[in-house]
């Protein structure tokens, strides 16, 4: 069940909030079986196979966890391997339903067998659910959370607002959220969750579907063999940039926002990271949990490693700015590399998700070698900050935007196809209604190489007003966390600074409160509606299918 | 705090049912889909541009209104050549109304003719056939219901859909609270105060000012040149099926019998004919190697003409205006001036309301003017041997369409 449907909207999701308020009186736990039920529910309704999949997997996690709390502090080889036990089985769980074909398929194209493919049901959520029940291990493990009950595992494993495609939360963050003698409804959690579900909806339902319509035909044309020119080509990538980033963004919204109605702040996930002056602050900006997770149960426990090695090898590890190039190589590149490699396999099934993955692994590591050793040869921070902010906003721009091709496209040769015509490789046209039009110019365009092809003319218009459009919100208007930042949206989240008193106009928008603003209501009711009103055309988060 | 957030919730929630009951009022009153049976008011919404992607969704509940007693089959060729107003439609067919749809095969076709059955008996069908629609190429299921049918009264086994009423609730529902709706019904309040427009008349007519449109906007020359490329890469590759016997075999020839035994079943007078093509369309189907199919086509036109007078009826006329004559040999305008159209045919496959209305005489008793043939037993191979001789002297006379032709056709295998 999609949370951008009819039936979520009027039919489940007030069911359940009507059930949890009444429920609620009996106590908390009646609530908590209420959301139990519910998730159940939401599941199930998705997939029931899913279900009955998922569910023996949750059951394992949970014995493990309460296993791992059972065993006394000094059996800590006992507990290293019951935790590796939990890991492995998460993995292999994963590894199984999504990624065996995949596997078999490699095998059969390396060493030219044969094997029949399995059929295998590919639960909702798995990759989240997974990361999910390895940080729960993780903190059971490191004694940060303790005395878990099975309802309240399986509420935190299932909340039907983040089962499917997060937030990935840690148990100790969420949980005790929960825990409140009274269960009542409070307005201003309403009114958070009403605004974060209006806007999410609307960025979903309005634009996401709608801009993603200009990149469908570009990622499709190398399957026909149909080549990519150069405009086509950034249209169809910036397209399909600003279609993901609107997809993710309003269901991370949504998805904190029915949180918020049970009282529950979920972490934040997405902070406008097309702002980003730097691919390191792009990811602290994007997909926040996922970059938490792997930083705390990947990165950093390599670097670790990988440091104690050089060390007790004598070798050169990261000292500031006279690090060598061989200790960043290792201890920056490295781990780096392999995270992103472990990030964009996690994403998606195919080679070209793991070529994207690399090729951030590159760029953090070019911006967070660069980070060590610029103050070696350009001391000065001023203009360090002057002249890199715009370049590195930049360079952040183009290579989240070159590199989501990867991610869009169907295999790593239809998005070097797509790259190529991106690069001019394919020539450069422009539709004949535009260009036959253009005069003077066009005849200089026809001179410098342009030719016409018989593409609409004004589809490519529309195109470029929609992406222009966009580019304007997504680069200079605040975020929806930012319009509700008195009210703590999210967990994490840090406002806007309060600004001097001489407040310029865009100060003022950008510290406005849309709960108490007078046009506030009317504001949000019309993207509320207006996602509604698309409803008929619904399509699937681009996230639930990871 | 608690206060503000209690008077932002109920200011929401009033404002979001005042918002969707004045956009769903409005949509209902300048009903762009013709739901609702409002008025056509001059300069208000008597307009209706949504045709262009709402047309089956139109048509299949203005024609119920109408209550034709004559009625227009076949594709967008139909709706926009044929004048259900032309003086020559004999009076027992009038009023008549014009469901040729934008891309209808065949299967499209009868289950039109299965809706308005449902409702009311016809005493006229003319049905427009295109050679292209009896192509086979990338296989489909048909067997799974078609998105338009589910705007029909009836099933494909002519029973009432007994979801037709949860069907019916759901079209209200997205003519008045739907983006699409609001964005239509805006663009036909723009279209009506502009005029000339997109248009489909009450009696399902397309007006021409589409195309007009197009022409000025790109000129007829590279209007045709960007057609006659789609065209190409359209049927390339694709074939008239054929049994393991070598007998035509496509599903269409299957559903156009079954428009046939419907029209004979219920005592309508059928006239089927091949529709006018421009020689630009005639020399890709040879370009891509499908004459020989072509002719194959027409032969099974005759055919199912045939069986239908075995059948013990006689109420099937095949006629074929497909060829190369005065019309279809037209040339293109040489001149840069965008204004300039051709008088026949807008674009390779869609020919004018000025030639629809000579299609139209010659079917309702005009004069034997050479054009159009009744295709029959006795006449078909004279008539496939004087159109391929015609081919040929078009050839020897328009040396510089031929090479046009064939440089695009090479541009297309590209």
């Amino acid at each position: 069940m999609l949370f951008n449907s009819y039936q979520f909207i009027f039919l489940f999701l007030p069911i359940v909030v009507l059930g949890y308020f009444v429920l609620g009186r009996l106590g908390r736990t009646a609530a908590v079986v209420w959301l139990v039920l519910a998730s159940l529910a939401f599941y199930a309704v998705s997939r029931v196979d899913s279900l009955a999949i998922i569910l023996p997997s949750i059951v394992l996690d949970y014995a493990i966890g309460q296993a791992l709390e059972r065993l006394d502090e000094s059996r800590s080889r006992m507990r290293a391997t019951l935790l590796g036990i939990g890991i492995v089985a998460n993995i292999a769980f994963l590894g199984y339903f999504k990624y065996w074909n995949f596997f078999l398929d490699t095998a059969n194209l390396v060493f030219g067998t044969h094997i029949a493919f399995c059929s295998l049901i590919l639960p909702l959520g798995i990759s989240f659910i997974t990361f999910q029940k390895i940080a729960y291990l993780m903190d059971v493990y490191s004694g940060q959370v303790k005395g878990v009950g099975f309802l309240n595992f399986l509420l935190f494993t299932l909340f039907f607002p983040r089962v499917v495609a997060g937030p990935i939360v840690h148990y100790q963050e969420v949980m005790p959220q929960f825990d409140r003698s009274t269960i009542r409804w409070v307005p201003t959690d309403i009114a958070v969750a009403i605004c974060l579900f209006s806007m999410g909806l609307f960025k979903k339902v309005v634009i996401a579907d709608r801009v993603g319509d200009f990149a469908n035909p570009v990622f499709a044309a190398p399957l026909t063999g149909e080549p990519v020119t150069l405009l086509a080509g950034w249209i169809g990538a910036l397209a399909y940039t600003f279609q993901i980033y609107f997809d993710f963004s309003g269901y991370s919204d949504m998805a904190i926002g029915i949180a918020r109605i049970f009282g529950v702040v979920l972490p934040m996930n997405f902070n406008s990271p097309l702002k980003a002056t730097s691919i390191v602050e792009f990811w602290s900006r994007w997909h926040i949990t996922l970059t938490r997770f792997l930083t705390a149960y990947v990165y950093t426990p390599l670097v670790l490693n990988l440091t104690r090695r050089r060390m007790a090898q004598g070798k050169p590890v990261l000292r500031g700015r006279n690090t060598r190039m061989s200790a960043i190589l290792a201890l920056i590149g490295v781990p780096t590399l392999v995270t992103m490699a472990i990030s964009g396999f996690w994403h998606g099934v195919g080679f070209q998700f793991i070529v994207w993955g690399l090729l951030h692994g590159v760029m953090l590591t070019i911006n967070q070698g660069w980070r060590t050793l610029r103050p070696r040869f350009w001391r000065h921070q001023k203009s360090h900050d002057l002249i890199m902010t715009p370049v590195g906003f930049g360079l952040t721009f183009v290579g989240v935007i070159v590199t989501f091709v990867f991610f869009r496209a169907s295999s790593v040769s239809a998005a070097l196809s797509v790259l190529r015509g991106m690069a001019g490789l394919n020539g450069v046209t422009i539709p004949y209604a535009i260009g036959s039009r253009l005069g003077g110019l066009g005849a200089w365009l026809e001179r410098v190489g342009v030719t016409y092809d018989w593409s609409s003319g004004s589809q490519l218009v529309a195109a470029g007003a929609w992406l222009a459009v966009l580019l304007v919100i997504v680069l200079a208007m605040p975020n929806s966390l930012e319009l509700l930042a008195p009210y703590r949206p999210a967990l994490d989240f840090q406002g806007p600074a309060e600004a001097s008193d001489g407040r310029s106009l865009w100060d003022r928008l950008r510290f406005i409160d849309i709960v108490q603003s007078r046009l506030g209501p009317a504001l949000v009711a019309t993207l509320a509606v207006a996602g509604v009103l698309g409803l008929h055309h619904a399509s699937g988060f681009l996230y639930w299918q990871f | 705090m608690s206060a503000d957030a209690g008077h932002f919730i109920r200011s929401w929630v009033i404002t979001c049912a005042l918002i969707a009951a004045i956009i769903a009022a409005a949509a209902a009153a300048v009903d762009p889909y013709l739901l609702f049976n409002m008025p056509r008011v001059k300069g208000f919404n008597d307009k209706k541009p949504s045709v262009e992607t709402q047309e089956r969704l139109m048509k299949a509940y203005e024609v119920i209104r109408a209550a034709p007693n004559g009625l227009i089959l076949g594709t967008s060729r139909v709706a926009l050549g044929l004048d259900t107003a032309h003086a020559s439609w004999p009076a027992r067919a009038r009023p008549v109304y014009n469901l040729g749809v934008a891309g209808a095969d065949p299967l499209t076709s009868y289950r039109y003719l299965q809706h308005v059955l449902a409702h009311r008996d016809l005493t006229v069908v003319v049905l427009g056939l295109d050679f292209e629609y009896f192509l086979v190429g990338k296989k489909r299921d048909l067997s799974a219901p078609l998105a338009f049918e589910s705007y029909l009264t009836v099933d494909r086994d002519g029973r009432p859909d007994p979801n037709r009423r949860w069907y019916h609730l759901r079209d209200l529902a997205e003519a008045t609270l739907s983006l699409e709706a609001l964005g239509d019904s805006i663009a036909t309040v723009a279209a009506s105060a502009r005029g000339e427009t997109l248009d489909m008349s009450p009696s399902g007519n397309l007006s021409e000012a589409g195309f007009r449109r197009e022409t000025e906007e790109l000129g007829s020359a590279p209007l045709f040149a960007q057609r006659n490329l789609y065209n190409m890469r359209t049927y390339r590759g694709r074939t008239f099926a054929q049994n393991s016997a070598g007998q035509a075999d496509a599903p269409a020839l299957a559903d156009l019998r079954a428009i046939v035994e419907l029209c004979r079943a219920r005592g309508i007078q059928l006239e089927l004919f091949a529709q006018p093509m421009h020689a630009d369309l005639l020399e890709t189907l040879d370009l891509l190697g499908a004459w020989p199919a072509y002719e194959s086509w027409k032969r099974e036109l005759v055919e199912i003409g045939r069986s239908d007078a075995r059948g013990g009826g006689r109420t099937v006329r095949v006629w074929d205006f497909g060829g190369y004559d005065q019309f279809s040999t037209e040339g293109l305008p040489a001149g840069a001036d965008r204004r300039v159209h051709l008088r026949w045919f807008w674009e390779p496959s869609h020919y004018s309301k000025a030639l629809g209305n000579i299609v139209l005489t010659r079917i309702f008793g005009g004069p034997d003017t050479s054009y159009g043939v009744v295709l029959t037993a006795e006449t078909i191979e004279p008539r496939l041997a004087a159109i391929r001789e015609r081919r040929k002297a078009y050839r020897e006379s328009h040396p510089d369409d031929v090479s046009r032709m064939r440089a695009i056709y090479d541009s297309a295998s590209r």
